[in-house]
């Protein structure tokens, strides 16, 4: 095959992921939902270590969508949040405390983006700045 | 006055010339087989290193400029190839080749990291193995890593079967049925489109004159792994034995069987077309087996004697038992020192990470090295050493800390390619002085 030809395709995983940041962004600023969850804390080699959370409906303020219904089907069953293994302890503490929420950029016909995760009312970044 | 003679006598001459000067190019681009091989294998660890860098989840940095530095290194990368394949330099390409597969996985392992994706890696391996596939065609030993993820992204794996056998096969009561049927169709798709692919790659065998083997010889053994692989979706039943009635197994097995047999006949009757010697016909005596020993296995399940374990330790040393055997009966060599390979490979694999069992699998290596040394075989010294290299990362790589994991894979992978681009220069030396003696 020609060179110019296989070099031009090199350029295909950088187009296609490329496309996959800005939809993700793009997905990202909806309007902001907080849903209650609770999880644990696994990790492996690919992802790194995260929080396994499922949103707990029960404990969820529904008054925060349309016609003040939670839209569960809208959602996973489970979702995964991203974080550094020397968090996961305090975490996984404040997780099992019941106090923890998923924050989700949300649109009806879209699939939910999280967008942030509030221990306390608190963003997470903050909350591991104060903490450590 | 030139006379016809004389013309075709500068002709030959001349070809021969030709010839020579071919033959002396191919000589000085010529690859060394295994110290590739073990190129593969470090670029390898720097890509893993690479991924694991991006696990450990840098928080301190922007997203934007994870995300933007990720592009700009795969441009980089993508320039760096485009560079060797404009100045023909055939083992940095495929360096570089193999260092943007990983990064393309680590990218898309980045994204799903940034943006809290909840997703199967089965997925990630699927995207990475359509959007990938332009490497295979610049450095086509890449097909090793290739077609395991592309299997693996096509979930043959238990996970297929959770899905088919279990919610398909069986059905579920409860109210997501509709939604897991879609998920098994599209699933089922998904296997037999390996089905077909094994089929292609038979039939390419079977009629392409011009073999070429850097292509034929992963797909020969990821077609025959993936047959194997039958193994281990036929052995998720043992683990998942408690909750089902055996005899409502059984139409599952035939669904599988069906097309495995239909296959297999063909290249049955293609094998006897051609008088070719097939690897087939082993495979189908693995799965065979498994299928007995699975069927025995459900009959006595409250009782039976082997676990999961023992299923997933022993299938391979007997498989690759049969392999060598069978290798053998067929006067097969490449096939006999594969399954002998392989062997080795689940000797030391069974090994766990103390330094008492560190020591005996170094010496083996070391005996292995020696007897190649002394009856000057290379590519079993070469063997020895690239069994030696693996044993001893196993020992010392830190699974535990995912940012020092992969700045050791990082730095071994560099410092091997050192090495082998250093023996590389030097093994002529080594192996003349050898011959003078």
């Amino acid at each position: 095959m020609n060179t110019k030809v296989l070099a031009s395709l090199l350029l295909l995983p950088i187009i296609v992921l490329a496309g996959s940041m800005l939809r993700l962004s793009y997905m990202s600023n909806f309007e902001k939902v907080e849903v209650a969850v609770q999880g644990y804390d696994p990790k492996d080699f690919f992802s790194g270590y995260y929080m396994y959370l499922r949103p707990d409906w029960d404990k969820t303020d529904c008054t925060q969508f349309a016609d003040n219904v939670c839209p569960k089907e809208n959602f996973n069953n489970t979702y995964t949040f991203y974080i550094k293994r020397e968090q996961s302890e305090k975490l996984t503490q404040k997780v099992n405390a019941g106090v923890v929420t998923l924050q989700f950029s949300y649109s009806p016909g879209f699939e939910p983006i999280i967008t942030d995760l509030f221990v306390d009312g608190t963003s997470f970044m903050e909350f591991v700045n104060t903490k450590q | 006055m030139v006379t016809k003679a004389q013309l075709k006598a500068a002709q030959v001459e001349q070809n021969s010339g030709e010839k020579a000067e071919a033959a002396a190019t191919a000589a000085a681009t010529r690859e060394n087989y295994w110290m590739m091989v073990l190129l593969y294998f470090a670029s390898f660890l720097v890509g893993l290193g690479i991924v694991a860098e991006v696990a450990a989840n840098w928080q301190s940095i922007p997203n934007a400029v994870k995300l933007g530095g990720t592009l700009v290194a795969m441009l980089i990368n993508s320039g760096a190839i485009w560079w060797t394949m404009k100045n023909d330099k055939p083992i940095l390409k495929q360096i570089f080749a193999c260092i943007y597969a990983f990064l393309i996985m680590g990218g898309i392992g980045l994204i799903g990291q940034v943006y809290n994706l909840h997703s199967h890696a089965a997925n990630a391996c699927l995207l990475w193995s359509l959007i990938s596939w332009p490497l295979v065609l610049i450095a086509p030993r890449l097909l090793w890593l290739w077609t395991p993820l592309f299997f693996f992204g096509c979930r043959y794996m238990p996970h297929l079967m959770e899905d088919f056998v279990i919610d398909g096969v069986f059905g579920s009561a409860d109210a997501s049925q509709q939604y897991r049927f879609n998920n098994t169709i599209l699933n089922f798709l998904r296997g037999y489109l390996v089905f077909v692919f094994i089929l292609i790659y038979e039939l390419w065998v079977n009629f392409d004159k011009k073999q070429n083997k850097t292509v034929i010889n992963p797909l020969r053994f990821y077609c025959g792994m993936f047959l194997w692989n039958m193994y281990g979706c036929t052995a998720y039943f043992a683990q998942a034995l408690p909750k089902l009635d055996p005899q409502l197994l059984m139409p599952a097995y035939f669904r599988f069987a069906l097309p495995y047999a239909i296959l297999a006949g063909i290249i049955y009757f293609l094998n006897n077309q051609t008088k070719r010697k097939s690897f087939m016909p082993l495979f189908l005596i693995g799965v065979l087996i498994q299928e007995a020993y699975i069927s025995l296995s459900i009959a006595y399940a409250p009782h039976s004697f082997f676990g999961w374990h023992e299923v997933n330790s022993m299938l391979p040393l007997v498989f690759c038992l049969l392999m060598a055997v069978y290798s053998k009966y067929q006067k097969m060599p490449r096939l006999f020192k594969l399954s002998v390979i392989a062997i080795l490979f689940w000797f030391i694999g069974t090994f766990e990470d103390h330094m008492f069992d560190l020591l005996p699998s170094l010496i083996v290596c070391a005996v292995i090295c020696l007897l190649a040394y002394r009856s000057k075989s290379r590519r079993w010294f070469n063997t020895g050493v690239i069994l030696a290299v693996i044993r001893i990362l196993c020992y010392y790589g830190d699974v535990e800390n995912l940012e020092h994991l992969g700045l050791y894979l990082i730095g071994a992978g560099i410092l091997i390619i050192g090495t082998i681009l250093l023996l590389m220069k030097f093994s002529k030396v080594l192996w003349e002085k050898k011959d003078e003696h």
